[in-house]
């Protein structure tokens, strides 16, 4: 194994975290099923199983797909709180307890030790996210054909290849699109991580506020509230856009599943790939990440 | 014998505080050198301009390296153990040993495990479960285990009882120190190293204040106790410090010839100790 994998599995070792959240969630996920529980679709729209089964085969694999989707999501937005503190203690927790300088007087430059947290960060924890997304997809699949085949309807219905493959798509297209959205605020928390005296936290979260406040009392404007509310939740606005309606049936649940069916979960993804914002996003990550670099490899450990 | 460290003008300030002010030494390879002196002396300060872990003005080289600059290389040939570089609490003994394998190409895991089987360490527990004096036999035997050309050890035995002191200086001289080895050391509690050490820095206010070899030092400088009628005589070869004890004073030459000291009382080698009191008192005097 080389040595960067082996300042990965440190982490690991440190960070619990990171796995233990995943195997809560889809703890909790198999106790909800196991007791009855999971109600599929929004308000337990699947739970009408009779109902369910006259909707055309086109608009139910979309709603599966839509529902596969959605629990991805609870996943990755557990695991973003995960990334989001782990960067904050990634280069804080050693000086804290005070074994930097032990880890600093083995032969390992600073630039692979910030690298390979990073790479936690922003590779390994998306990377468990997809898997715990993946676990999540097959416990509710197999909870939900169990309740199927309890009305009647033949239980292979979850399973459909297309909805499970779809479901893992939308799971990896959205991580990987996370991961270049937050790659910028990840860099930030790890440079604030890296320097703080202590509280990385407060010194991560107080200057942009800090800016934000300064520039609406001051100038009246806000540009820094839009910019960093715009970076933390903007992604969610790109996500589950709805496509042109074409409510052709009846009724209250046929429409609200047609709704439902007409989600895209990919959205306008496209237009973010197509974006500056994108790039620039990308650069001034990896210029946060150099300067993180340089604050561990020059900062003072003992003083 | 070579040159390890090649220190000139080496200095460093703090505000309008002189840290190390124009410091210069130099240390041999096969050596155990007392880096000593009193609390804010600049021992640490040189101590982590010597393994890149501050920066500093002048000239300061260490297996040839620039420390600042290229400590992660000068780290394959250096270990150090300050009582500032603790080991992270979280990690388990075997995972320590897996990681500093996998990463330090000089360390050689079983000469670790020898020393650990000798100490109450287990390899399952988790550092933050182990005794103090437990954690430093299990950095000591990781440090051991490296094939370093340069050992630094700044307070090492801090806070350890007096049993662990002995044995941790004992295991460092016995089984680790060899001629291709070096050593530099700083402590308080000199008694505990002068018969280990082969020479001798002392630092005060930022300066280098005596710089010799420890047989150097046997020979020019003497203890000795002078009988009360001799005691004015005594002066007259102007003693570089003086006290009372047990109806005799004690005084401390440098460069006076034996037979000279002999007429005057009982001769003995100062003890570093009492070297380091007189040298510092009398570089501020």
């Amino acid at each position: 194994m080389s040595r960067f994998l082996w300042l990965v599995r440190r982490e690991l070792w440190e960070h619990k975290a990171i796995w233990v959240a995943p195997v809560v969630v889809i703890g909790c996920l198999i106790v909800l099923v196991l007791t009855g529980n999971v109600h599929l679709g929004p308000g337990g729209a699947l739970d009408h199983s009779a109902a369910f089964d006259e909707l055309p085969a086109q608009v139910q694999l979309r709603v599966l797909m839509v529902v596969y989707a959605g629990l991805a999501l609870v996943v990755f937005m557990v695991m973003g709180v995960v990334a989001f503190f782990y960067s904050l203690d990634a280069l804080y927790a050693d000086r804290r307890d005070r074994s930097v300088l032990f880890w600093k007087s083995m032969p390992l430059s600073d630039v692979e030790t910030v690298l390979s947290k990073y790479a936690v960060a922003l590779v390994v924890i998306p990377l468990v996210a997809v898997a715990g997304a993946i676990v999540a997809q097959f416990v509710v699949a197999t909870g939900g054909a169990a309740k199927l085949s309890v009305a009647g309807i033949s239980a292979g219905f979850m399973f459909r290849p297309e909805a499970i493959l779809g479901g893992i798509s939308i799971a990896l297209l959205w991580c990987v699109t996370a991961v270049l959205w937050y790659a910028p605020v990840i860099s930030y928390l790890m440079l604030a991580s890296a320097w703080a005296p202590r509280g990385p936290f407060l010194w991560a979260v107080l200057p942009p506020v800090a800016l934000w406040v300064l520039e609406r009392v001051v100038v009246g404007s806000e540009y820094v509230g839009d910019f960093i509310t715009e970076r933390l939740f903007g992604l969610y606005g790109l996500l589950g856009e709805r496509r042109g309606g074409e409510d052709v049936l009846e009724g209250d649940f046929q429409s609200e599943m047609t709704e439902l069916s007409n989600v895209d979960p990919i959205g306008s993804l496209r237009d973010f790939y197509g974006s500056p914002e994108l790039w620039l996003g990308v650069a001034a990550a990896a210029a946060l990440l150099a300067a993180a670099i340089w604050v561990r490899r020059y900062r003072d450990e003992t003083s | 014998m070579t040159d390890l460290i090649v220190a000139r003008g080496l200095g460093k300030s703090f505000g309008t505080t002189r840290a190390l002010d124009g410091v210069n030494f130099r240390v041999e390879s096969g050596r155990i050198v007392g880096l000593i002196g009193p609390n804010g002396a600049g021992k640490t300060t040189a101590l982590k301009a010597l393994l890149g872990l501050t920066r500093f003005e002048g000239e300061l080289s260490v297996l040839g390296l620039n420390p600042y600059l290229q400590r992660h290389r000068l780290m394959q040939d250096v270990c150090f153990i300050a009582d500032v570089a603790v080991l992270p609490r979280w990690i388990r003994v075997a995972q320590l040993i897996d990681f500093v394998a996998a990463t330090h190409p000089r360390f050689r895991s079983e000469v670790c495990e020898h020393f650990l089987s000798r100490s109450d360490v287990r390899k399952s527990s988790r550092v933050k479960e182990l005794s103090k004096g437990m954690v430093t036999q299990l950095h000591l035997a990781l440090v051991m285990a490296i094939d370093a050309k340069l050992l630094v050890l700044d307070e090492p035995t801090l806070g350890l009882d007096i049993l662990m002191r002995k044995q941790f200086y004992e295991t460092l001289l016995n089984e680790y120190f060899d001629e291709q080895r070096t050593i530099l050391v700083t402590t308080h509690q000199v008694e505990e190293v002068e018969h280990i050490l082969t020479d001798l820095l002392f630092i005060d206010r930022g300066r280098i204040v005596l710089d010799a070899a420890m047989d150097e030092v046997q020979e020019s400088y003497a203890q000795v106790s002078v009988r009360p009628e001799h005691v004015a005589a005594a002066r007259t070869h102007k003693p570089i410090a003086e006290r009372q004890g047990l109806g005799r004073t004690h005084m401390l030459f440098r460069g006076v010839a034996r037979p000279e000291l002999e007429r005057l009382g009982e001769v003995g080698v100062p003890s570093v100790a009492d070297l380091f009191v007189a040298v510092i008192q009398g570089a501020r005097a």
